[in-house]
């Protein structure tokens, strides 16, 4: 499986242990609080110390059946955020989700990063099926997962406690023949 | 308390259970996911997953016999992983074929809810199944589980593509069904 993928905007690669100060950066920006995507077990709402970034990205690199790479922006040269793959379930129906920096907002690197990963998985994996999970109070990352093409598929209820109340986690998921008529017929990003 | 109903007794796991719980997880019709396929599970693998449970007070499961009341016969299993203390779980259960249809699931299943909801004290239990799995989500409906995702096509069992389904039980709707207990923990 390639680890390294190149786009027009953006380049996706492997972590490397020296990402460790960028990705604290980006793990401890408030705005992602909640929103992390990190491996089970870590805190989804503290700052994390250097250990566990450290763990964290040591975990990502040495991970089976899951793909933890690297957004690098090419004009800034530097890390823009992560993308995700997981067909650690089942190949059929694997998981994607994405964090990208505040300053690297709206400049479609998500929209390329996420483009890339889904090519990647339809055009090398047997994937039918492609999920995402995204907090039920984040309406961005919705409304950004709603325009690569996939649809609401319902909730799992109450994932967790934010602000004193409850919050659902919204599913959404996405089938490779739309992501083919979406593509012209082709898995091309 | 014994985890007793009308018609079950939960235990826990023992050495004499292996032989049944092989057979069951071997059974293409009691076992619903293809992912854990093929069904050449031996007693030794089940001897070794049994040997190998290790004590300990945090607990994050919890795996139960399911036991006819009245005989003390071998009905199945009901169990719970990905426990978030005292907030949300996940169940499962399997039921020898023999017992299809004789309540003992529906019975196992209450009992398992009122210990996760009364001393887990737990905000939230989920099922995950899928669309040609009817009987397990009809065993859910009878709770109180609602469906509350179905993404697409996104379960492949037995040469056709199902619904895979996210079905959830809060923990005021499971009392709401159960007016002789009250719940004493307080909102969030």
């Amino acid at each position: 499986m390639s680890n390294y993928f190149a786009g027009v905007k953006i380049d996706l690669r492997q972590f490397e242990p020296e990402d460790q100060a960028e990705l604290a950066r980006i793990v401890n920006n408030p705005q992602f609080r909640g929103r992390r995507y990190l491996p089970w077990g870590q805190p989804d709402e503290l700052d994390l110390t250097p250990q566990q970034i450290e763990a964290v990205l040591k975990q990502w690199i040495e991970a089976k059946n899951e793909l933890h790479l690297a957004i690098i922006d090419k004009a800034a040269g530097r890390l823009a955020g992560y993308v995700e793959f997981s067909d650690e379930w089942d190949p059929h129906t694997p998981s994607v989700s994405v964090v990208v920096m505040p300053d690297f907002q709206s400049r479609h690197v998500g929209t390329e990063a996420v483009s890339l990963i889904i090519q990647h998985c339809f055009a090398t994996t047997p994937a039918h099926c492609v999920t995402c999970w995204v907090a039920g109070w984040n309406e961005a990352g919705l409304n950004f997962a709603r325009s690569l093409g996939f649809k609401d598929a319902g909730c799992m209820r109450r994932a967790g406690i934010r602000e004193g109340k409850y919050f659902d986690t919204r599913i959404l998921d996405l089938l490779r023949p739309e992501w083919k008529q979406l593509h012209g017929g082709s898995y091309g990003a | 308390m014994a985890l007793e109903g009308n018609l079950v007794v939960l235990r826990e796991e023992r050495a004499e259970d292996i032989t049944l719980l092989a057979g069951l997880r071997n059974d293409l019709d009691t076992q619903a996911w293809s992912m854990t396929l093929p069904p050449d599970y031996t007693e030794e693998m089940y001897r070794k997953r049994y040997s190998e449970r290790a004590f300990s007070y945090e607990r994050h499961d919890g795996r139960f016999i399911i036991t006819e009341k009245t005989t003390g016969k071998f009905g199945g299993t009901i169990s719970y992983t990905n426990l978030e203390p005292r907030f949300s779980a996940t169940i499962g259960i399997m039921v020898a074929k023999e017992f299809w249809g004789s309540g003992i699931a529906y019975d196992a299943q209450e009992v398992l809810l009122k210990f996760m909801f009364q001393e887990l004290g737990l905000r939230v239990i989920r099922i995950w199944t899928h669309s040609g799995n009817p009987r397990a989500v009809k065993l859910a409906g009878r709770s109180g589980f609602k469906v509350s995702a179905r993404m697409r096509q996104a379960v492949y069992k037995s040469g056709e593509l199902f619904d895979n389904l996210v079905v959830d039980l809060l923990r005021e709707e499971y009392y709401a069904l159960h007016p002789e207990i009250v719940d004493k923990l307080p909102a969030i």
